[in-house]
């Protein structure tokens, strides 16, 4: 999709830019580092606490929309129980985020929001917030792979606003009306963008996207692991060094699968809540009998890369179930993240 | 419109017990709500501060004030433990219906041959009531029910009624011998090789554990029924009841939205490595 | 931002994170990436901690015999029955204290048992459970041990892995195993079973009968320190292991060939404390010759294993007063009438029934913690303390160093934090008084645990975190009584028994003592986990009066078990040979043995076992 409009804005500005958009929103949410030195996708608070040259974060910034935990309602009294649903309607602009992550979002969207039923918590949330996303004009992380999944280094679509560095030039593509309504705000710092500008960034993406690695494992998985031709003994091995950390999925941009549990507090409220879970937890599956369908972790294996890359969830949901940003790479504990799995898959083949 | 999250309160009007794990609730919703389901599909029921889990609609029908669930106990088990400690009187919440339910339409001028194991008879029970209420639609009626013990019968003053009619077949077997029992006995597959039917005009709905649907499908297949015409409530781990919590997927289907009724057809299409 | 920096209250990995409250009541654990032994790695408890602080096992109000009661009242039940239990001396009453308390929570335990109850009787269960391994570490490697920084694994070219379920007792450790292997290091596993995790990336997999893995390293220490082949008795005791020579031989010119090796294991998963004195040897062999770098990477079982017994938490060993080490407290012959368990669930360790005796035994059980147990449940008291997330505290972790330990969120219901409630008892004790905050805590331990003397606190910020390796000699204190071999009491046949494990050095290498080595080897060709048995001597069976396949009832102080006799005139007749099924009696040899002068031989303490006729 073309962008509604696009913009230059000088390199030298990009403060002002965040400064300004301090304000278009009740919550920034922006790449800021804690102390130790981890980067978070946290609230802003000032322009100088976010830092755009960061290696991908450990968490991603899709937990702003779909968060690690989160109550669903409360309850409270008891003849007859009232219930409470919490309210969120503060707005929020995510900013500063990369294109994998947008494509994640994207993805999100359509699980989520479209289909017969659609998820309120995760719609509360999204309706209310702006995307600024920053395109890639180098190699952001050394473990990420945006060009085998056709993620980056820019976005096409799903972003409102994206800022691309060209020298001492940014580019700005609005995406949404949304988009249009922040580059008003902006309106005295923005410039016009030449053609020449946007062929340029058009050339370096090129140019970038050639770069980074084709290995093309990503395509020929998706084709093995839908036409079912990956064999018993590779999902026995991944199942083997998998740690069952569930790491993979509480990292992943792309992964929803959550729980619900009910706790009661202190003063007997009930709080239903949900939290992020993973399909490579031996409990995920597990039934009050005891009968577990997916027993086995060759089994939980093979069903987390089924779920990502085949290709009947691909017409499903419209894109693969992973986005390239390399942070299951990170956190694996067994070392056998989506890229390795690809690998494996490969040189069985 | 409530979110698809929040449950609404219903009261448990009354409680039966069906045999010493499994009881019957009939909950009702509170303010005149009402709720309108379809044999098998099934609704999302909360016991506040233990949790929420599937139960099949033991009752359908449209806009009712309430409906019938059968729940067996697990000791264990947060809210099936925590929904049997409960007394008549007790709020708790319910969402739904969900699922698709029986296509009682395309069952309309077949012989329907109904396969239940242990508490698998629970969601075909309304799809029976459903049938009788409508019998002259139908052709021949055969239940096919199995359970371990006489005292895991469930339902034992509706089963005497349909017994005690001409135009349904109603066979019941033990797994292993008891002193109480006089009739047959062994796996409900045992019941097949005696049965007289026209595979042709068969539809088989079929509900148990899992592990007893490898040989009852062989057992339809040597009777002639097609795949298409085997038709299985699953039951999955769930968490939300609208495609959203992922547990309940399989290959590329979700059984709380998809399903939990597919058949035998679609299930050979979702068999996980 | 919401996230605070903490270590993860599970295993002595001691991963950093953030812990962050969500929606008030709901904590939410994330992995750090540039602090943390795991640079980003956790496993699933880590990644799970913060459902601790909403948990629905959490111990919210105090009880009395399980019924539900205020503060003061429990409080004054508690010291009237601490009180009647030391009206019979003060040996009388044990204190027992989880590995996961913090330093500060562990040193006010200190104080509490030593300055107000003034009894020897402190120990740790996670000091207990580690102690085998680290005795024979220390032993060997004759300084107190700490393992190196877990990421150090990755640069060795050879990784000897003691046992694939380090997956699960040292998960971090293992993430660092497989990087490291994906890399081109060489990986050996030795284990009992085999394990697909790590077996199908190891160069070498070897696979022992279970019970030989003291044998297989002794052997391997052996061929490693002589450069040479097994001898014809080495050769039969390797085939007794169930290990082929060729695979022996391959896996010594491994670890003899190796640049940079690795040793790698957790500290609960070794049966006796040789094992690790051996592997700690392994490396001493071949740092002396030509290595770049031999290291051992030991991974305790509690988060704060290591502070815990900084702090002092280990039985009082000095002067007249011989304290009770954790399972003598446990096993109910230490002649206790009372005891204060702190934050730990013993059934763990002990069993529920075990623990059911012991509580047959105790005049008093009073149990402060977080979580609900089968230990709670069976306290006279229970006193809700303060978890991990509700108040701040430092932990040291697996290498030395010390972390800051963060509060998110204020103690759920009415607990309290556990130092308030040894101030609370101490005052109805006697009217004493504790130090309760943190800082007086921190000032005190400073002055009073050397190694300490120099930490930075105030630079041990949850939001400034920085780890302070102290320097540390002496500050282990875990040195045991050992009764010389002559000493042993003289044994009737219903009498006691010892089992003993006899270790000399010789010639730069250990062995075991010849005749229990043999003893040693037949116990375990014949044990395993599904039927153990005993072994006596032929005579020793006579005299009971019973014969071979026959059942004889055994008891230590770790339990009893009705097992069928073997007999073998290798066993010498003052040896029983116990079954796997007793390796606590093997854990307990904590102490440093004495070394008989005359004969080089070092000694443990001998355990009693004692054999009667069942019935
Ligand atoms: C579509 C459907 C219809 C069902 N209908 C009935 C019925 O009519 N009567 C009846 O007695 N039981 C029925 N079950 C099974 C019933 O849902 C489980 O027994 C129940 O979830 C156990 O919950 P618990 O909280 O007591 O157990 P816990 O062990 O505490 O379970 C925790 C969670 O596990 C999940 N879970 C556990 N067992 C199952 C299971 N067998 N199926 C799905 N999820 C499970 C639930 O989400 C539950 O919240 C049905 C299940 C499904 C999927
Ligand atoms: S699978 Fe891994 S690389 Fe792919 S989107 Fe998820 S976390 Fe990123
Ligand atoms: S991160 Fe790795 S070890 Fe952890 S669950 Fe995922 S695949 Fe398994
Ligand atoms: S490896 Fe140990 S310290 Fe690390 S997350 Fe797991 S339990 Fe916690
Ligand atoms: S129950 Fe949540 S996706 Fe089906």
């Amino acid at each position: 999709m073309p962008p509604l409009a696009t913009y230059s804005l000088p390199a030298d500005k990009l403060e002002e830019v965040a400064d300004r958009l301090l304000t278009c929103a009740d919550r920034v949410i922006g790449p800021v580092r804690t102390p130790p030195g981890d980067l978070f996708f946290d609230v802003v608070r000032s322009v100088n606490e976010i830092e755009l040259q960061y290696g991908n974060s450990l968490l991603p910034p899709t937990t702003a929309l779909f968060p690690m935990a989160e109550e669903i309602f409360s309850v409270v009294g008891g003849t007859p129980p009232v219930i409470r649903a919490p309210r969120s309607d503060a707005s929020c602009l995510l900013f500063g985020i990369r294109p994998c992550d947008v494509a994640a979002i994207q993805r999100l969207d359509h699980f989520f929001l479209d289909g017969e039923f659609k998820d309120d918590l995760y719609a509360a949330r999204r309706s209310r917030t702006a995307i600024v996303a920053v395109a890639c004009s180098q190699k952001a992380d050394a473990r990420c792979f945006c060009s085998c999944c056709d993620t980056g280094p820019f976005a096409k679509t799903g972003y409102d606003l994206q800022l691309s560095l060209v020298d001492d030039t940014y580019l700005v593509e609005v995406g949404t009306e949304q988009g249009r309504r922040l580059a008003q705000r902006l309106s005295d710092l923005l410039g016009v963008a030449d053609d020449d500008l946007i062929l340029e960034r058009e050339r370096r993406a090129q140019e970038l996207f050639t770069e980074l690695e084709q290995k093309g494992n990503m395509p020929s998985a998706i084709r093995r692991i839908t036409g079912e031709a990956v064999s018993q003994a590779v999902w026995e091995r991944i199942g083997g060094r998998c740690m069952g950390c569930g790491g993979c999925s509480f990292v992943c941009p792309v992964c929803s699968c959550f729980y619900v549990i009910d706790q009661t507090l202190p003063d007997g409220t009930v709080q239903r809540i949900r939290a992020q879970d993973s399909c490579r937890l031996a409990g995920y599956t597990r039934e009050a009998s005891g009968h577990n369908p997916r027993a086995l972790p060759s089994q939980r294996a093979a069903r987390y890369s089924y779920h990502k890359l085949s290709y009947r969830y691909i017409e499903r949901e419209g894109t693969q179930g992973c986005v390239g940003c390399g942070r299951c790479v990170t956190v694996c504990l067994g070392g056998v993240h989506m890229p390795a799995v690809t690998e494996m898959i490969r040189r069985e083949a | 419109m409530r979110g698809a999250y929040l449950p609404n309160i219903a009261v448990i009007e009354s409680i039966r017990e069906e045999t010493p794990s499994e009881k019957t609730f009939t909950l009702r919703l509170l303010d005149g709500a009402t709720i309108s389901c379809i044999p098998g599909q099934f609704i999302m029921l909360s016991v506040f501060g233990r949790g929420e889990a599937p139960f099949c609609v033991g009752t359908a029908g449209q806009d009712m004030p309430g409906l019938d669930i059968t729940v067996r106990c697990y000791p264990e088990g947060q809210v099936t433990a925590g929904l049997h400690s409960l007394q008549p009187g007790a709020y708790v919440g319910l969402r739904g219906p969900f699922g698709n339910g029986f296509d009682v339409d395309a069952l309309h001028g077949k012989d329907i041959l109904f396969v239940a194991g242990g508490i698998g008879l629970v969601p075909i029970r309304p799809l029976i009531h459903y049938v009788l209420a409508e019998r002259n639609r139908f052709g021949q009626l055969t239940l096919l029910y199995g359970f371990r013990q006489p005292s895991e019968m469930l339902y034992r003053d509706e089963l005497a009624a349909w017994r005690a009619r001409d135009d349904f077949d109603v066979q019941l077997t033990i797994d292993e011998p008891h002193p109480d029992w006089e009739g047959p006995v062994g796996v409900v597959t045992t019941l097949f090789p005696d049965l007289q039917i026209k595979a042709s005009n068969t539809k088989a709905i079929i509900v148990g554990p899992p592990v007893m649907y490898p040989f009852v499908v062989a057992e339809c297949r040597k009777k002639g029924i097609t795949d298409e015409d085997m038709i299985f409530s699953l039951e999955r781990y769930m968490k939300c009841g609208i495609g959203k919590c992922g547990h309940c997927a399989i290959k590329h289907k979700y059984v709380c939205t998809d399903g939990p009724v597919f058949t035998y057809a679609e299930m050979r299409e979702m068999a996980e490595p | 931002m919401g996230k605070s920096f903490t270590i993860c209250p599970y295993c002595g990995c001691g991963c950093g994170m953030y812990l962050e409250l969500v929606a008030g009541h709901m904590g939410v654990a994330m992995p750090s990436q540039v602090q943390s032994m795991g640079a980003g790695r956790l496993c699933l408890r880590g990644w799970q901690a913060g459902s601790l602080i909403g948990s629905a096992a959490r111990l919210m109000r105090p009880q009395i015999a399980r019924e539900e009661a205020s503060w003061e009242e429990a409080i004054q039940t508690a010291s009237g029955g601490i009180k009647s239990v030391l009206d019979r001396g003060r040996h009388a009453l044990g204190v027992l204290c989880g590995g996961h308390l913090t330093n500060e929570e562990a040193f006010a335990c200190r104080l509490y048992a030593h300055d107000i109850l003034r009894t020897p009787h402190l120990d740790s269960c996670a000091r207990a459970v580690d102690a085998g391994s680290i005795w024979g570490l220390e032993h060997s490697l004759c300084t107190p041990y700490r393992s190196p920084p877990l990421a150090q694994i990755t640069r060795s070219d050879v990784i000897v892995c003691l046992n694939s379920n380090i997956r699960w007792d040292a998960p971090q450790a293992a993430g660092y195993v497989v990087e490291a292997a994906g890399a081109g290091s060489k990986l050996v596993v030795i284990d009992e079973v085999v394990d697909e995790g790590l077996g199908d990336l190891a160069a070498l997999y070897i696979l022992h009968k279970p019970g030989f893995r003291g044998v297989l390293l002794h052997l391997l220490v052996e061929a490693v320190a002589g450069g040479r082949r097994l001898d014809a008795e080495e050769q039969s005791a390797l085939q007794q292991a169930g290990v082929e020579t060729e695979a022996f031989h391959q896996l010594s010119s491994l670890v003899q060939d190796a640049k940079r090796l690795a040793v790698v294991f957790s500290t609960t998963a070794l049966q006796i404390p040789q094992e690790a004195a051996y592997l700690a040897e392994l490396t001493i062999l071949r740092q002396a010759s030509g290595a770049e770098v031999a290291q051992v990477f030991a991974v305790r079982s509690d988060c704060n294993s290591i502070g815990v017994v900084d702090m002092g938490v280990a039985p009082v060993r000095n002067g007249e007063a011989r304290g009770l080490g954790a399972f003598e407290m446990l096993s109910g012959n230490g002649g206790l009438q009372g005891l204060i368990v702190v934050a730990e669930a013993v059934e763990q360790f002990v069993g529920q029934q075990q623990l059911r005796r012991l509580r047959e035994q105790l005049q008093f059980l009073l149990y402060i913690g977080s979580f609900d147990s089968a230990t709670a449940e069976l306290a006279d008291v229970v006193l809700p303390m303060a978890g991990w997330g509700e108040c701040e505290g430092s932990f040291t972790c697996h290498d030395g160093s010390i972390w800051p330990v963060c509060r998110v969120i204020s103690p759920a219901g009415q607990r309290r934090p556990l130092a308030q409630i040894l101030n609370d008892l101490s005052n109805a004790h006697n009217g004493s008084v504790l130090p309760t905050d943190t800082s007086t805590l921190r000032a005190q331990i400073s002055r009073q645990v050397p190694s300490y003397r120099s930490v930075d606190w105030a630079g041990l910020s949850c939001t400034q975190p920085s780890a302070t390796v102290p320097s540390r000699d002496n500050d282990i204190d875990v040195v045991n009584t050992v009764a010389p071999i002559r000493e042993w009491p003289d044994i009737g046949v219903n009498g006691q028994r010892p089992y003993v494990l006899v270790v000399r050095r010789h010639e730069g290498s250990w062995a075991f003592d010849p005749r229990v080595r043999a003893a040693h080897i037949l116990a375990r060709e014949h044990t395993d986990q599904r039927s153990p048995f005993v072994i006596i001597n032929p005579r020793t069976c006579q005299q009971l009066g019973t014969r071979e396949g026959h059942s004889v009832m055994v008891s230590t102080a770790f339990g009893s078990q009705l097992l069928p006799v073997k007999c073998q005139a290798a066993v010498p007749q003052d040896v029983v040979v116990l079954p796997w099924q007793f390796r606590d009696v093997a854990h307990s040899l904590a102490g440093r043995p004495r070394v008989d002068d005359r004969t080089g031989s070092a000694y443990h303490q001998p355990v009693a076992a004692a054999l009667e006729l069942p019935g």
